[in-house]
């Protein structure tokens, strides 16, 4: 069998006979080194530092035959101190993640940062001599190599960061600021299927803005968006149960999306959004003189089994939109799911 | 090689006396009590772990590898099923770390909780067999099958495998450890066994 060689054991075997000239460049390359290195002896003697970790650590310079406990006390008892001693007692290498200790060794990038409190983020590696070369030092060193990792942990910090507002442009529109199309097909599937599964009734509301082309041929393009902001803001704000879903459709329709919601309490929450929408008073000069931007609503509401597309509520909800249109505008419609029939607020829903 | 109970039993023994220091180093790091327990050694061929190893672990599983030298030559691999490891590392890491950034943390971290497992593992086997390793730093696998962990094992040869549970805050945890030896290891190993055996009280 060929025991597979980690990385570590790979470099560590690597042939001597490559180093040529060492002595002309081994002091500087230990002291240009852009991580900290201490050696122990086998006693657990502080026997050299480098200048990297002499740089960057508070505790001055160790005084002869310190341990690294007498030399930094906070270390006492912890697990450094632990991995340190298993490596001169067994000669097992050990390491201490960043994740689990973010900085265990008192050391700082700047005086600023140790004024602040604020330690260089860490991985260590606590690497002890081989028998070989121990048998040649006479004692068994331990190496401690420390890394700092704190600009791959800012890094990683910002990238999630990055990635969270990708998911929120994602899923919000540009110019309402309310959810998009995208989140409403999402919404509804999901919403969809715990409907199913608990067997409660789930509504969709479709609301449209009435002459909101003729809106935009009178008041212009710009005009036309604030209004569509100001009406999406004020129909979202009519939903607040948690679930609820205010969302653009497209152009200038908005939907929702109305969890464990009856057909009669969607008309209700819709005629609400009518109610509120007109209330803005956006003059609309397309129409005749004192006309105001209304919306027209369609409601739908079903418990969904399992052979029925999501698709077909929203049908319903634009059935019923389209009917609201047709009589009048500035109104909302039901369409009961059991009997065909369209209903507006003013009729008394069927039991 | 086939364990008797009396040997089992004292080996086991031997196992938790080690992992027992491994859970102190765990509770230290979790700041509550962690326990850690070997119910059960045995030797098994390789086919004979994936398969214990897949029914435990169907969704695949993270390991962490080291390779310790002396007279007996070991690669120590550390299993646990791949949906448990992140809750491992939940476990260790405490607190209210959000999901994504503990899967950033996994590996390293991981890397951590195998070098102690294992460090303490073949410490006791050191003291066991009475001999002396020097050993690698740790490397990880995050969510790759058994086969690929333990791939090099000849499918004749048997394998030590240690089962690990952990019980961390109520929560119970399950890994393995197996022990690759190479075949003149696998002789020592057995002679020392032997030996060990020979010195226990009948």
């Amino acid at each position: 069998m060929n025991v597979r060689a980690t990385r570590a054991e790979l470099a560590a075997a690597a042939d001597p006979a490559v180093v040529r000239d060492g002595g002309s460049w081994r002091d500087w390359l230990l002291s240009s080194i852009q991580s900290g290195l201490v050696v122990l002896d086998a006693a657990g003697r502080v026997v050299w530092v480098n200048a990297w970790f002499a740089s960057r650590v508070r505790s001055g310079t160790p005084g002869t035959g310190q341990t690294l406990q007498a030399w930094i006390p906070e270390l006492v008892g912890s697990r450094l101190v632990q991995v340190v001693d298993t490596a001169l007692r067994r000669g097992f290498p050990g390491m201490l993640s960043h994740s689990l200790h973010p900085s265990p060794l008192p050391l700082f990038a700047s005086a600023d940062d140790a004024a602040a409190g604020l330690r260089i983020r860490q991985d260590v590696q606590v690497i002890p001599m081989g028998k070989q070369d121990a048998e040649r030092a006479g004692q068994r060193y331990v190496m401690i190599h420390v890394s700092d990792v704190s600009v791959a942990v800012t890094r990683e910090k910002r990238l999630r960061a990055q990635a969270g507002q990708m998911h929120a442009m994602a899923h919000v529109d540009g110019l309402t600021g309310i959810a998009n199309r995208r989140t409403f097909d999402e919404q509804l599937a999901i919403e969809w299927r715990v409907a199913q599964r608990a067997g409660t009734s789930l509504a969709v509301v479709l609301l449209d803005i009435d002459y909101f082309k003729s809106f935009n041929d009178a008041h212009g393009h710009q005009a036309g968006d604030q209004c569509l902001v100001r009406v999406a803001q004020a129909v979202r704000a009519v939903v607040s149960r948690p679930r609820d879903l205010a969302a653009r459709y497209g152009g200038e329709e908005l939907v929702l999306v109305l969890p464990q919601t009856s057909l009669e309490s969607a008309l209700f929450l819709a005629e609400r959004a009518r109610e509120a929408v007109a209330a803005l008073a956006i003059e609309h000069r397309g129409l005749e003189p004192g006309r105001v931007v209304t919306l027209s609503a369609g409601v739908a509401a079903v418990v969904p089994s399992a052979d029925v597309p999501a698709a077909d509520l929203v049908s319903m909800a634009d059935r019923a939109l389209y009917r609201a249109k047709g009589s009048g505008r500035a109104r909302c419609c039901a369409l009961d799911a059991q009997t065909g029939s369209f209903y507006s607020p003013a009729d008394a829903l069927p039991r | 090689m086939k364990l008797s109970e009396l040997a089992h039993d004292a080996l086991v023994e031997i196992f938790n006396h080690g992992v027992g220091q491994a859970a102190r180093a765990f509770s230290e790091i979790a700041g509550e009590a962690v326990t850690l327990r070997v119910p059960s050694i045995d030797f098994m061929l390789r086919g004979e772990l994936l398969g214990s190893v897949g029914a435990h672990a169907p969704g695949g599983v993270c390991g962490v590898h080291q390779v310790f030298r002396g007279a007996v030559t070991t690669q120590a691999a550390l299993m646990f099923p791949v949906e448990q490891s992140l809750e491992l590392v939940r476990m260790m890491v405490g607190g209210e770390v959000p999901l994504d950034e503990l899967a950033a943390m996994e590996g390293e971290a991981l890397a951590e909780i195998g070098n102690i497992i294992l460090n303490s593992v073949v410490a006791s086997l050191a003291d066991l067999l009475q001999i002396e390793f020097e050993g690698s730093l740790p490397t990880v696998e995050l969510g790759t099958s058994a086969s690929q962990v333990i791939i090099d094992a000849d499918p004749h040869q048997r394998l030590l495998v240690l089962q690990i549970d952990f019980e961390l805050a109520r929560r119970e945890l399950h890994g393995f450890v197996a022990f690759l030896l190479d075949l003149d290891s696998s002789e020592v190993l057995s002679q020392k066994l032997d030996g060990f055996l020979d010195r226990l009280p009948a």
